[in-house]
């Protein structure tokens, strides 16, 4: 019954990926729209190109600070046309949620050896730093830094309304060790590699409710028994089941807007290789051409799983299990037993797609400059995230029997449809003196994340970043980048017509957030409501490189 | 004290005679520096300069000195399994296969001289594991530990150096009691551990004999809740172990060394609580002890002015010890950083 | 795995490059402590090697024929304490000696160095010598030795515990027991060359680690010693080997036919089956199936009762 919306909660918040993909990594980069292939930024070439480490000469040092404001909202509403009378046992009017107002969340990231953490501040600050040594005379250039080269996450207060998708979530590879080296094979062309040694980790905490018809029916029957109803003499609510012990349906007060209880789930692993590539060929004073490969890097995730059930949802179970329908029924679909607390180990494999990039860089007039990019990254992977769990966990066994294709005792699918995009960037830049470089940036995200599977862990959609900077040699050996860059995102998912039959007549809304169908078992926590999302991030960064 | 210091000053001007005495110049020389002898603020300043040099003269990195130690090892664990399904008291499968377990370890040892005979060191293994028979893998930082070595009494050559150690172990590995063990393979060993002990060097010209005795203890894991077939397991405790360890290195010439070693180890078992859910029932067991045994043997190579690198080829001689380790090691004195080249 | 030890390699070729990394000692040896333990150390310890020891206070011969120079050179660097290179002793012996029967002999004779110690102010002896004067000798000499038909010098540096020590310009310092120093010694002569007046240099004197040969009685003990067999399970081998023996007997399971090749059918109405176990008269590969004789052996019902032990070490 309820265990299928139960497990509809279950949704983790993977699908943050492309949000934060080659941003905050190098002011330099952001500056000119990420379109660096062709163009060396510095140390951080171990991720755009290691091939541009070639241009670092002797030891130099980097260090970078991102100022990053980010405004994550997400409103609800009722579909206009939206007629009360017409609802059934599943009233979207009387969603709770429409009465909390916006959702609103702050940034969070994940510390290996302390945990997620939400950052209640209204700017962050990202350091990221690195060296580079080219020993005298080699053509070799060795660099190493630390970075994050995927990293999302955000925290929602206790009662804010979007706390049904991911109260607290933290999808993060850190990058602390990437041994890297740049080789000049001749003076037009170069190669290089990056080792890269990452933290990976998923975490999120979310709240469970089961908006379901089924449960609907439940919530009905219950009020039919009066259970809920309080002594008229007394006036505390006295739970006597009419039928009992047959049937027993009034130990806890579940409804389909009631809550279930909360889920907190932490994957990691400590070290997970993967490598970079890239060559860059120079042939000329006004023309560079650039590649690079970012390798997929299959991470073996491991970590802990806590259930901890609401007392009234707890209560419901232990009390229908004690009688006699109760106890049949129980034992064949394997209920909870109702426990208020279940907890173990847990284990998936999350592949961090592989990237590849090419550029070219064209100078002209001798100070203007001209990047273009196109990048492809292999979302296709994250077609589903598979958990295993290491023991038989209640809810997923009953669920297994609305949909066995997705769950069974101890694992469960969920389905992400993520699909593989192609992005563009453009860069320009002016040299207006020896000293001061002027640049503009401008690239359009394509969201990875396709319409039926936008959510509010993701709120994500198509993004134009644009971005300025500047350029300064402060002295020989001293280089300092500006940048400061904006983008945004605004989703309008619509909520299916009250009379909507099959689901893919209404593209429009999401599988994974506010479709009403009694098979979605991916979470639609919000059935029946619009949901507009709108995230938008603004950045300002310094870096600083000099020799030492 | 004194006495000792005037003693170092005699044979040293012994043997500044033996070697020169006799072209006539050398002569000269030596008589000079033994005229020298009759200040007697310079015979004071000669010996607080040979007392001075004595006491500084121990085998651990002197003070402020680094050293950076890189080691690769592979080990090889190979050992068969029994797959048996018993049903109503009756064995109704089983299954033997084998099951070779593969692991590489790239580590960064670190040492630090705190003071001349105190030498603090960390060491950062980077794990990956690999184990054929379900295909599993597993990557990951290892435990972390940190050893602290100190010499109490100054170091003679020719005598045997001794030197104490205690060291930690931090369980920053993935733990073997923390995982759903049918689908990850852990990287670290799940406890804190402490041990402490005593190593001891002697050189007998090519030869030096090496040895260390050590006691070590693991703090007890609790709180666990790991599925073991129907029942999860809630404790480990370690009970201590006592480790031994001997051997030999033979320097062939300047470039090339040989070694043996011997490792040996024995721990006391472990106790472990069980719980089975469904019926509530605590079980408390422990293992027996057992003896670990390993030989180590290893080729030093100069392979450079700078560095030596140690090849170590070894074998477990007990059930619980690896079949193969392989290891290289690039051991380097840091001075420390390069100044810049200023280019 | 690759991807770690590639970045490892790389990262320590990094702190290499970024750091100021001392020369290694000559004779620094690296030794490794507690295999496998958490306090695992690689123990730099500085040895002479044996390559250094074996020639120490010895000069080497720098060409085949000239023992007698370098056996020479070492008694006059080491016991008198001048300063010569073995082409000097060469030159002062070419120069004072009889210099064409040195060409004819390609090499030099004792009288030869007499004539270079003389020059230089030496008093000096050839004597005729026998085993109980090795004994007493208190001077280091020079003596002819004849290996395998080769005439060779070398220095005996002293004669100890029945034992001759010898500094051997081709070999180094090696030792003798004295009886076998009496067999290879050619003509019982020895020649010895006295200080001039003042205290000889202590180089060629006896050192402890001379001392380190391998006694008689320890090579005795070890080329004799039996091991006993007490450890080895050779009982389990035995008994696996015969239990495998009666194991894997090739069989077929077929239907079951009747004289006119018709399948037998059973009360039930079902096929029946049977197991037809070969005898080493059926033939078949030996080395695949171990075919012996099972009647008896295996009873019906009984099935085969196995018992293997193994251990994996």
């Amino acid at each position: 019954m309820r265990k299928l919306a139960l497990l509809a909660m279950l949704v983790p918040g993977v699908a943050n990926a492309e949000l934060l993909q080659n941003l905050f990594i190098d002011n330099k980069a952001m500056s000119l729209g990420n379109a660096v292939t062709a163009d060396p930024t510095g140390i951080m070439d171990i991720h755009f190109n290691p091939a541009g480490l070639t241009k670092l000469d002797g030891r130099q040092f980097q260090l970078q600070f991102h100022n990053i404001i980010l405004n994550s909202e997400a409103e609800f509403s009722l579909p206009d046309d939206f007629d009360s009378s017409e609802a059934g046992l599943l009233d979207p009017s009387k969603d709770p949620v429409l009465n909390e107002g916006k959702s609103k969340a702050h940034v969070a990231a994940y510390f290996p050896g302390i945990g997620r953490q939400g950052i209640p501040l209204p700017i962050i600050a990202l350091p990221t730093a690195g060296i580079s040594i080219k020993p005298p005379g080699s053509k070799f250039t060795f660099a190493n830094a630390v970075y994050a080269p995927m990293a999302a996450g955000f925290s929602k207060g206790d009662d804010d309304p979007g706390r049904y998708q991911a109260k607290e979530v933290a999808i993060q590879r850190l990058t602390y060790l990437s041994p890297s080296f740049g080789y000049q094979v001749n003076d037009q062309f170069s190669v290089g590699a990056g080792l890269l040694f990452s933290h990976q980790a998923v975490s999120l905490e979310q709240e469970l409710r089961a908006p379901n018809v089924l449960v609907g029916v439940l919530e009905e029957l219950q009020n039919a028994f009066g259970c809920l109803d309080p002594d008229p003499e007394t006036g505390e609510i006295e739970r006597n089941d009419p039928l009992a012990p047959f049937i027993t349906l009034c130990g806890g007060d579940v409804g389909p807007y009631d809550d279930i209880g909360t889920l907190d789930i932490t994957m990691t692993e400590s070290l997970s290789p993967s490598f970079n590539l890239g060559m860059l060929w120079e042939p000329n004073g006004w023309f560079k051409f650039g590649m690079s490969y970012q390798s997929e890097a299959n991470t073996k995730l491991t970590g802990d799983y806590e259930l901890e059930y609401t007392d009234d949802f707890a209560d419901f179970f232990r009390t229908f299990n004690s009688s006699i329908i109760g106890a049949v029924t129980g034992a064949i679909f394997s209920f909870p037993q109702g426990q208020t607390y279940e907890s173990g180990h847990v284990t998936s494999e999350l592949t961090y797609p592989q990237h590849f990039q090419a550029g070219v860089k064209f100078k002209y007039f001798d100070i203007f400059h001209f990047n273009l990019d196109a990048g492809w990254t292999d979302f296709d992977e994250w077609d589903s995230l598979d958990i295993q769990f290491d023991r038989q966990v209640s809810f997923l066994s009953t669920a297994k029997i609305l949909s066995p294709d997705l769950v069974t005792d101890t694992t469960l699918e969920m389905p992400l449809n993520f699909r593989s995009v192609w992005t563009y960037n453009i860069g320009m830049a002016m040299d207006l003196n020896s000293r001061i470089q002027l640049r503009a940036g401008f690239e359009p995200r394509h969201s990875s994340i396709p319409k039926d599977s936008r959510s509010l862990q993701a709120p994500i959609g198509f993004m134009r970043m644009y971005a300025v900077g500047l350029g300064y040699q402060w002295d020989l050996d001293t280089t300092i980048d500006l940048s400061m860059s904006f983008m945004k995102s605004v989703e309008h998912i619509k909520a299916d017509p009250q009379d909507a039959s099959s689901n893919n007549e209404y593209p429009n809304s999401s599988n994974s957030l506010n479709r009403n169908c009694l098979t979605c078992v991916v979470t639609n926590p919000y059935p029946g409501l619009d949901v507009d999302t709108k995230l938008t991030i603004g950045h300002a960064g310094i870096s600083f490189r000099t020799k030492f | 004290m004194k006495r000792s210091g005037i003693l170092s000053l005699t044979l040293l001007l012994a043997a500044v005679n033996g070697a020169y005495a006799d072209t006539a110049e050398d002569m000269d020389k030596a008589r000079e520096a033994l005229s020298k002898q009759d200040s007697d603020a310079d015979t004071e300043k000669a010996l607080e300069e040979v007392f001075e040099a004595a006491e500084k003269n121990y085998s651990l990195l002197k003070k402020g000195g680094m050293s950076l130690n890189y080691n690769f090892d592979y080990s090889y664990y190979g050992d068969q399994r029994i797959d048996l399904n018993v049903e109503d008291s009756r064995v109704r499968s089983v299954d033997v296969s084998p099951v070779a377990s593969h692991s590489f370890t790239n580590s960064f040892a670190f040492d630090y001289g705190l003071f001349n005979n105190l030498t603090l060191g960390v060491r950062l293994p980077l794990v990956s594991k690999f184990e054929t028979q379900d295909e599993l893998s597993g990557y990951g930082v290892g435990d972390i530990s940190g050893t602290v070595r100190w010499q109490p009494a100054e170091y003679i050559p020719g005598k045997a150096s001794r030197t104490y150690f205690g060291s930690l172990r931090v369980p920053t590995g993935q733990s073997p009691y923390e995982i759903d063990e049918n689908e990850a393979l852990s990287t670290g060993s799940g406890t804190f551990g402490l041990s402490g002990g005593l190593s001891t060097s002697k050189v007998l010209d090519p030869v030096v004999l090496f040895g260390s005795l050590s006691a070590g203890y693991d703090l007890p894991a609790t709180d666990l809740n790991q599925v073991r077939g129907d029942q999860l397991l809630q404790e480990v405790n370690n009970k201590g172990n006592i480790s031994a360890s001997m051997g030999f290195a033979y320097s062939l010439s300047y470039d090339v060394s040989l070694s043996a070693s011997f490792q040996g180890s024995y721990s006391m078992g472990s106790e472990f609580v069980l719980y089975r859910p469904s019926t509530g029932q605590e079980t408390r067991s422990e293992t027996t002890g057992q003896m670990t045994g390993i030989m180590n043997f290893a080729l030093g190579v100069r392979v450079s002015p700078k560095t030596i690198a140690n090849v170590n080829v070894g074998f477990g001689m007990t059930e619980l010890s690896p079949d193969i380790l392989l290891g290289l090691s690039l051991p380097i004195d840091i001075e420390g950083a390069k100044p810049s080249e200023g280019n | 795995m690759l991807i770690i030890l590639l970045g490892s390699v790389i990262g320590f070729a990094m702190a290499h490059e970024l750091a100021i990394v001392n020369e290694r000692e000559q004779g620094d040896t690296v030794v490794r402590v507690a295999v496998g333990e958490d306090y695992q150390e690689d123990m730099v310890v500085n040895v002479e090697p044996l390559a250094a020891k074996k020639f120490k206070n010895v000069v080497r011969q720098a060409y085949d024929y000239s023992c007698g120079s370098a056996a020479l050179t070492t008694l006059l660097d080491f016991y008198l304490g001048r300063n010569f290179q073995e082409r000097q002793v060469m030159e002062g012996l070419l120069r004072f000696g009889e210099t064409e029967r040195i060409v004819e002999r390609r090499g030099f004779s004792m009288l030869d160095m007499k004539r270079l110690v003389t020059a230089l102010g030496h008093p000096s002896g050839g004597f005729k010598a026998e085993a109980s004067d090795l004994e007493t000798l208190d001077h280091p000499a020079i003596a002819p030795i004849q290996y395998a038909g080769f005439k060779h010098f070398v220095v005996i540096r002293t004669v100890y515990d029945g034992r001759v020590y010898v500094a051997d310009p081709a070999l180094g310092n090696i030792s003798f027991t004295l009886h076998r120093f009496l067999e290879v010694w050619d003509n019982n002569v020895l020649f010895i060359v006295f200080p001039n007046g003042h205290k000889p240099a202590s180089g060629l004197e006896l050192h402890e680690e001379d001392m380190r040969f391998v006694s008689d009685h320890i090579i005795a003990e070890n080329a004799f010693k039996e091991f006993p067999m007490l450890h080895v399970k050779s009982e389990h081998q035995l008994q696996n080997a015969i239990y495998a023996s009666f194991n894997n007997a090739e069989y077929e399971y077929r239907l079951k036919v009747d004289e006119n090749g018709d399948a037998v059918v059973g009360d039930d109405g079902s096929f029946v089956f049977e197991t037809d176990i070969k005898t080493a008269e059926d033939g078949g590969d030996p080395d695949k199936f171990n075919i012996l004789v099972t009647d008896g052996l295996v009873e019906e019902g009984q099935g085969i009762n196995k018992s293997l032990r193994y251990r994996r070490k």
